[in-house]
């Protein structure tokens, strides 16, 4: 790869990518190029690796195999250009820090250890506040906000990091409908501005409107592609579609046999006597 | 005569001046050190590691005493001891985690685990060399900060060490607080932006073992526990920001050593200076949660009780506009009828129809009770705060009409004006 190709390389690259918790695989061979400035949504049924997608591209889950590239380089090299929305839930909302706090903290990674949080830091921190509405509760514990408010905060704290790629973990998880409205047209904003977004997102019936590409995921890739190509029965039955796949299964088996135990399965594949 | 007056009131001043302030001072160094670690401990939810710490270094105390001994320097003071019990600390945390991560154990259990393992094999090493040493286990237990005395007015051996300790912490949370808040409060926000989790945990736990066992000769590993968590968990008690939860810490571990102290000495208690330090910071804790100023006991009261009036309050107007005919000049209320329609207790109604009329709401005449042009107005807001409400049930939430009576004679309290404009554009009031 030349020096001038890496300009057109994608927003975000996956290659081959398998990821295991617990020596049980959860994502298998996934491989993915999102163009950059695109809004793209990551959908599929519970337990199909959505989360864990997006975590092991942040490199926060070891990789069993494949690689992962932001802009043409490995994550670590990257990581001021790629903001990371985690589950609300991950983090302990009674912790004595105020709103502004928290969106200060998209900050940290833009100043070294030994530099101080600046003036012009605070002016971006009220800047995102502001576009997501909450500069008026900039001074409050998090804990007195409501649901749907700790959301905004923690995308006001992705824009302060005024990435180029963002990652964001069911953002409209227990949200209220002004509140989905309102980090809906955000994302198209970033999208307008050149940023790329990945969302990874609950609800079908809003999928198809809210994203101009869609990754179909469960446990394996299904599909991916501009919304209009991928939304489609044939292609949502593959990704939603009734029982446990094979996948599971494998993967079930996988994780006896590193427990010891010897099993066949139902349709005839014996676990490996060893991995 | 003036020779005992002297020893009553002169000498144990003089004893203060040589022998008291340098054993507060130690006092202090040892809980500001302890209580600025425990907060963050307490704010990640890792109190109980504190104590899995402090029993779990017993073997690297020994081992170090060992140590010290065999270069002929054996002293409780050595630096060997300091070092070998870091070193164990450090130990300790990782198979804390090593547990944690590679079984099925979790935390808690992980904890169990390890630090009761590394105490036994540190009383064993204790009983299989305690003929060779000079080592008293009483007192890592227990400690005994009279240990530092030295009659002679310079200061106690384990002062200068703890200086030290107190000034790098303070200088490490003022350089590392960025890296501690994130990897506290999201890791995996830390991790995305490239900040070690690994090493802000693990320099705490060096931290916070360094400090547990220099504090061990002051305060012993069971009281080093109580001076690490009570200060953090009371300064929470009164603030929401992590930095001042900071500055409370220090005063209250202040505080708490000199009411430890005085306990202590003063009194007739007359017990280990470091158990009353300990007592002393759980007296704060305790009045910390009777009076802090939203988290407390006494002000969530207080808001409870502010409430209930006002309803009591609203309740008496809205009973009084109900008892009162619709008339250009209506006649006053019986009292007795009003309390019976509100059952309210006579003393009761005494005490609301005070607080009305020092309101301005109403006037009590011979004839009975009326309500001043103030009182007519607040009525009509309730009433129609109370026939909005009912209104909105019925047309937007399908409620039948019995449903809702009692809905809106809880909600009317509650309805400020910007919301009853929201609900009831045009709805009049009666």
């Amino acid at each position: 790869m030349n020096a001038l190709s890496t300009s057109d390389a994608p927003a975000m690259e996956v290659h081959d990518l398998t990821v295991s918790y617990h020596r049980r695989p959860v994502l298998w061979n996934v491989d993915l190029a999102v163009p950059a400035g695109t809004l793209v949504g990551i959908v599929g049924p519970n337990g199909a690796g959505k989360s864990t997608l997006i975590k092991a591209v942040m490199g926060l889950l070891p990789l069993s195999s494949g690689w992962v590239q932001v802009f043409g380089s490995p994550i670590d090299t990257m990581r001021k250009k790629v903001a990371y929305v985690p589950q609300r839930e991950s983090v302990d909302w009674t912790f004595p820090v105020t709103a502004m706090d928290v969106v200060l903290m998209g900050r940290f990674g833009h100043v070294r250890w030994w530099q101080r949080i600046g003036r012009h830091d605070r002016e971006i921190a009220r800047e995102s506040l502001a576009k997501v509405g909450m500069l008026g509760f900039a001074d409050r514990q998090i804990s007195n906000l409501s649901g749907g408010q700790q959301q905004r905060v923690f995308l006001a704290r992705a824009l302060a990091q005024q990435s180029d790629l963002y990652l964001m973990d069911e953002p409209f998880a227990g949200v209220d409908a002004a509140t989905e409205s309102a980090i809906m047209t955000l994302l198209q904003e970033l999208r307008t501005a050149g940023k790329t977004v990945l969302v990874v997102h609950h609800d079908l019936q809003t999928a198809e409107q809210y994203f101009d590409m869609l990754i179909l995921l469960n446990m394996r890739l299904v599909a991916f592609g501009p919304t209009a190509e991928v939304f489609t029965p044939t292609l949502l039955q593959q990704t939603y579609g009734g029982r446990l796949t094979i996948l599971s299964e494998v993967a079930d088996a996988v994780a006896r046999a590193e427990r010891g135990e010897k099993e066949t399965l139902r349709n005839g594949i014996t676990t490996p006597e060893k991995l | 005569m003036f020779e005992s007056l002297h020893n009553i009131f002169i000498l144990p001043w003089q004893d203060a001046r040589l022998v008291f302030w340098p054993l507060i001072l130690q006092g202090m160094l040892v809980s500001c050190a302890l209580g600025l670690l425990g907060c963050f401990l307490v704010v990640r939810g890792m109190s109980l590691l504190g104590d899995a710490l402090s029993h779990a270094v017993l073997p690297g105390i020994v081992i170090g005493f060992l140590v010290a001994n065999h270069f002929g320097t054996a002293s409780l003071h050595s630096p060997w001891i300091l070092v070998g019990a870091t070193a164990m600390g450090l130990v300790a945390a990782v198979l804390v985690e090593l547990v944690r991560k590679q079984s099925r154990v979790k935390e808690d259990a992980s904890l169990g685990i390890v630090f009761t393992t590394l105490f036994a094999f540190g009383v064993i090493l204790v009983s299989r060399y305690a003929g060779q040493a000079d080592l008293d286990p009483g007192c890592v237990l227990y400690g005994n900060i009279e240990y530092f005395t030295s009659l002679d007015g310079s200061l106690p051996d384990g002062v200068i060490p703890m200086a030290v300790i107190l000034s790098l912490l303070v200088l490490g949370i003022i350089v590392f607080y960025r890296p501690l808040l994130i990897t506290t409060f999201d890791p995996s926000l830390a991790v995305s932006v490239g900040i070690a989790v690994g090493v802000a945990h693990y320099g705490l736990m060096t931290a916070l073992s360094l400090t547990i066992v220099a504090s061990f000769e002051a305060v012993g590993a069971i009281l080093a526990v109580g001076l690490l968590i009570v200060p953090g968990a009371t300064a929470r008690l009164w603030t929401d920001k992590l930095g001042r939860m900071l500055w409370f810490t220090v005063a209250f571990s202040i505080v708490s050593t000199l009411a430890g102290y005085w306990l202590s000495h003063r009194s007739n208690l007359n017990s280990s200076a470091g158990a009353c330090i300990a007592a002393a910071g759980f007296g704060m804790f305790v009045v910390s949660w009777l009076i802090a100023p939203h988290a407390g006991l006494l002000s969530r009261w207080l808001v409870r009780r502010r409430l209930r009036r006002k309803i009591e309050l609203e309740n008496l107007i809205k009973t009084i506009g109900e008892l009162t005919p619709v008339a250009a000049n209506p006649p006053a209320v019986d009292a007795e009828a009003l309390r019976r329609e509100l059952h309210f207790t006579p003393g009761q109604l005494r005490r609301v129809l005070d607080r009305a009329t020092t309101a301005g709401l109403l006037e009590t005449s011979a004839a009975g009770i009326t309500l001043t042009t103030t009182g007519k107005a607040r009525q009509q807001r309730l009433a129609h705060a109370h026939l909005a409400w009912e209104a909105y049930l019925q047309e937007h939430l399908g409620l039948p009409a019995d449903h809702v009576h009692d809905a809106a004679e809880w909600i009317e309290h509650y309805l400020h004006t910007d919301k009853l404009a929201a609900i009831a554009p045009a709805t009049e009031p009666r």
